[in-house]
């Protein structure tokens, strides 16, 4: 058995008062351990809410169907709440927002200790060292700190010490670097590189920062409405799927070339490809069934009749 | 904004405020049909003469201009002269003080057990969200909502008084006398906290301090006492503040059916004996009393914000 996270067929679906909207849609994809994967997509793509259907924490009106396991062993919901802590942690998104502001830098990580059941006394020795891991030369102020007297960067170090205070074997950092600048941004970049060394296995890295996801993972997986498009090492280097293309052609370093058209909104669904309506290079057959995955070579999957057969 | 200033201009507004308790207050004296000089010598069945109500009336000083009057009984109010209770020909200001005691300990005792309620049916309902305590919860509580004081009053001494005999039906003397007056005012109180709690609660929830915090693995409770909670307090601190400040000015209801002798009973017999001056004082005693304790609840609720009480210095 290789050792990893695997989809199988994954569906998240919320019902809303105004009707069922799918968010996720038959996702299937493995994410090698020992490896960072990169998830990227436009927002809204449903990449969070397919981090969060891992880790068991959507909420209860959302309905999820296929499998989710990891290294073998299938994860329900409620499996998945059970390990979070020392099993899998999350790196939330928005370090401003996913910090309480009412409570100390202290409580926090005691709280994410509890897993470890260490006696009360280590616990602030630990929670002191974890700082240290994350650069706080100095942790006994921060500790004793509320997060609003802590910058963005700090705030986001912080997070990533709570997220993997019980050495987890998987984390999932949603949007790590979402609002943070140039110099915030590279700093994530070398705390997110800097985890696999504290015992952490595999990683998954949503984001939509192309910069972090290409100076971070081999693996890359590009979402589009709800379903996993593409997946494989090289993908930023030599993409196939023509919405990979176009949202690569549409960064500004790669000529800022927009994509003609607009996201289907949720719920919006058509019987063929989902990306069809925008794709430069759809065919009859496109706008009427939804491609299989293919795989042009070996260890990529591209969700294309281009590549079929 | 900084703590200091706050308070400043929290203090400056409540100025006309307090103008505006004094003028009621003496409006009420002022506006109350019938002669208070006449009033105040016919208790008992007397009928005065005209020159003895004359007399009385330039004695009183009813005989200057309203504005005169008015300065001249803020100035003895703010000396703690209240005036003299047509009825028992005491001081006001004495006769509140000598029952307030009595309803300071039934505002302490309800607004505890408001607190209580609140803060426990609010929490329970949602860590059951959508199962059987959250749907009991919001029976319950709807429930507690529409019945009025009175009655749920007369249904406990009912019960617990006169049907099982564990707890006296009136009077004072003890915790037990205080108990079900307590749970009477106190109902109402503790329903709307801990619905208003459980909005609050499901919002915080929501945010992503939240699912970060779910993301550590701990139990629901935790998730929602020690995470949710500390924020989601705020806005019910306040509702429960406000309410103290209600029940400091004691419950003319609730007192009355328990036979309390605190300041709501006096104010319901003042109106009863027509005893202007005790009705002033009461008013005015319990408007200070209200705006106190709602200044105090506002700088209180502000501190429980780490963001407020330590500003915006970072590290």
């Amino acid at each position: 058995m290789v050792r990893g996270l695997e989809l199988r067929d994954l569906s998240v679906t919320f019902s809303l008062p105004g009707g069922d909207v799918p968010a996720v849609e038959g996702v299937r994809a493995f994410f090698p351990s020992g490896e960072i994967t990169g998830l990227i997509g436009e927002s809204g793509c449903g990449k969070s809410v397919l981090g969060l259907a891992i880790l068991g924490l959507l909420p209860p009106y959302a309905q999820v169907e296929g499998e989710i396991i990891l290294d073998g062993e299938e994860l329900s919901p409620g499996e998945s709440r059970r390990r979070l802590g020392t099993g899998l942690g999350l790196i939330p998104q928005d370090p401003a927002e996913s910090l309480n502001p009412a409570r100390t830098v202290a409580a926090h990580l005691r709280e994410a200790l509890l897993p470890l059941r260490l006696p009360r006394s280590a616990v602030p020795e630990r929670s002191e060292s974890l700082l240290r891991d994350f650069g706080f030369e100095d942790p006994r102020p921060v500790l004793r700190a509320y997060p609003h007297q802590l910058s963005g960067g700090m705030q986001q170090r912080v997070l990533c010490a709570i997220g993997t205070a019980c050495s987890p074997r998987w984390v999932l950092a949603d949007e790590p670097t979402k609002g943070l600048d140039r110099t915030l941004r590279g700093q994530v970049r070398e705390t997110l590189l800097s985890l696999p060394k504290r015992g952490v296995e595999g990683m998954l890295v949503i984001t939509h920062d192309l910069a972090l996801a290409q100076g971070l993972c081999k693996h890359i997986g590009v979402m589009y409405a709800g379903q996993l498009l593409e997946l494989g090492p090289g993908v930023l280097e030599e993409p196939c799927h023509p919405f990979t293309r176009a949202f690569l052609a549409a960064l500004p370093e790669n000529g800022f070339r927009p994509m003609a058209g607009a996201a289907p909104r949720p719920g919006d669904r058509s019987e063929g490809c989902v990306f069809a309506p925008r794709c430069p290079r759809a065919a009859e057959r496109c706008r009427r069934e939804r491609p299989g995955i293919s795989s042009p070579f070996p260890g990529r999957m591209v969700r294309c009749f281009l590549y079929e057969g | 904004m900084t703590m200091g200033r706050y308070l400043l201009h929290k203090l400056l507004s409540l100025l006309p405020v307090l103008l505006g308790i004094t003028l009621a207050a003496f409006t009420l004296g002022v506006l109350s049909p019938g002669d208070p000089a006449e009033l105040a010598l016919s208790q008992g069945g007397y009928e005065p003469t005209a020159e003895q109500v004359a007399e009385l009336e330039r004695q009183l000083g009813l005989d200057a201009p309203y504005p005169v009057q008015y300065l001249r009984w803020v100035g003895r109010a703010l000396s703690g002269d209240l005036g003299t209770s047509y009825r028992s020909r005491r001081p006001v200001a004495e006769e509140l003080l000598r029952r307030l005691p009595v309803t300071l300990e039934l505002a302490a005792w309800s607004i505890t057990l408001a607190c209580a309620l609140g803060l426990f049916l609010g929490c329970a309902a949602v860590i059951g969200r959508g199962r059987w305590p959250d749907l009991l919860i919001q029976a319950l509580t709807g429930l507690q909502l529409s019945f009025p004081a009175f009655w749920l009053g007369l249904l406990l001494i009912l019960l617990f008084a006169e049907t099982l005999g564990w707890l006296p039906t009136s009077g004072t003397g003890g915790a037990g006398h205080m108990l079900l007056p307590a749970v009477t005012l106190s109902s109402a109180t503790a329903a709307t906290a801990a619905r208003l709690l459980r909005s609050t609660l499901l919002g915080e929830l929501g945010k992503p301090y939240c699912t970060a915090a779910a993301a550590r693995g701990i139990t629901p409770a935790r998730l929602v006492v020690r995470n949710a909670l500390p924020n989601a307090a705020v806005p019910v601190a306040a509702l429960l503040g406000n309410s103290l400040g209600g029940m400091l000015g004691g419950s003319v209801i609730v007192e009355s059916i328990f036979a309390l002798p605190g300041i709501g009973s006096y104010a319901l017999e003042a109106i009863g004996g027509r005893d202007y001056p005790a009705l002033q004082g009461y008013v005015l005693l319990t408007g200070l009393i209200y705006v106190g304790v709602t200044l105090l609840v506002d700088v209180v609720s502000m501190l429980l914000d780490p963001r407020v009480r330590l500003g915006g210095k970072h590290l």
